[in-house]
């Protein structure tokens, strides 16, 4: 097996479902080598969105960690630069669905950096639900149908990190079985 | 093969990516059955544009279409509607890179105050094509990966087709939908 380039996969917490009146509050990134599917580089930060303590206290809620860690985070501009600079734009992007490179795009827009991958992005979905389709399983898939199937656990569903870890093992499972 | 549900492949052109300035041009779909992946319906619409004047050159020059084919196409509002009462929502929504086409669509609708019943979840085809290309090794070069487009799958997958028609989109459609078809029939 061989991609042409490396795999960035991506995943987001965020604080609700649309991009344009949401905020990505944790952003995290696992670097997949082209040739072997093995992580060569990540990235996770949480995003500080507002200045105002109550809104602070919101958040990390969301994100189940103390009021000073997410308080003593950078902000989104910040973080997408040390994004883009980490990881450079030869990269392929991929994540679970369209909703999250839809948040991912528009915190580019939000951070004023300029979004210069390529149009195209791996879609685990459309993968996993083939995958399964093959293997009998007949209801529209969820990320969970995914991790159900192939015995992975999922110990903390609001953590970003924990997530993009396991879509990134998903994706290795199809492709060794495939 | 069997999906839970019709997959709706669709495939749109636009007058540029500005979805402030731009235009949606040209919707089309086809509905493949969910056991058989054959044609059951098909649609496919100009619609009159907005605004143009504003037309980006580059995207003009891939889809071809020229303000004779446009000017007397039904409104926005019109074809989202017809469109919309076609095919029901109980499907798949499918596009080839379809980052693009989703995000017109989907702008579409709003403009034309038309709501959006799909599920959020849409089927991309590229995210099936390239992986399986490269589990068959048949990505060698970076030029491979920068001209992944319809031509490519058309030499790849030996698709006949008038080529002169590339990029109408309901040819485009078809096109997708037989590439889907031998890709799946592999897997």
């Amino acid at each position: 097996m061989k991609f042409i380039k490396d795999l960035l996969f991506f995943e987001l917490q965020t604080t609700g479902q649309d991009p344009d009146k949401d905020s990505v509050i944790q952003l995290s990134a696992i670097l997949l080598d082209k040739d072997n599917l093995l992580e060569k580089d990540n990235f996770n930060t949480y995003i500080k969105i507002s200045y105002l303590d109550a809104i602070i206290n919101e958040h990390a809620k969301i994100l189940r960690i103390d009021f000073d860690t997410l308080r003593k985070s950078p902000k989104i501009y910040d973080v997408i630069k040390l994004f883009r600079k980490k990881f450079g734009n030869n990269v392929l992007l991929a994540t679970h669905g369209f909703q999250h490179f839809l948040f991912l795009k528009t915190a580019f827009k939000k951070a004023a950096v300029t979004y210069d991958y390529d149009h195209h992005v791996i879609q685990l979905w459309t993968l996993g639900y083939v995958y399964t389709l093959n293997y009998g399983i007949k209801k529209m898939p969820t990320f969970h149908t995914f991790v159900d199937y192939f015995k992975l656990k999922q110990h903390e569903p609001w953590n970003a990190m924990e997530k993009v870890r396991l879509e990134a093992e998903i994706f290795r499972k199809i492709i060794k079985e495939a | 093969m069997n999906f839970k549900k019709d997959i709706l492949l669709i495939d749109t052109e636009f007058s540029g990516f500005d979805l402030q300035k731009h235009d949606l041009l040209q919707i089309a779909a086809v509905l493949l059955d969910k056991k058989t992946l054959k044609e059951k319906e098909v649609f496919s619409s100009f619609i009159k544009p907005g605004s143009w004047q504003h037309r980006n050159r580059e995207s003009m020059a891939v889809n071809k279409i020229s303000f004779d084919v446009v000017k007397n196409a039904p409104s926005l509002k019109q074809v989202i509607k017809t469109f919309d009462k076609t095919f029901g929502h109980n499907v798949i929504q499918a596009f080839y890179v379809g980052y693009n086409d989703k995000r017109f669509l989907m702008h579409a609708y709003k403009k034309a105050g038309v709501k959006w019943q799909f599920n959020y979840h849409y089927f991309d085809l590229w995210s099936l094509f390239y992986p399986h290309l490269a589990l068959k090794n048949q990505l060698r070069s970076k030029k491979d990966f920068a001209g992944f487009g319809l031509e490519y799958l058309i030499k790849k997958f030996k698709i006949k087709i008038d080529k002169n028609n590339l990029h109408d989109a309901l040819v485009d459609c078809r096109v997708e939908a037989e590439v889907l078809r031998k890709v799946l029939k592999k897997m």
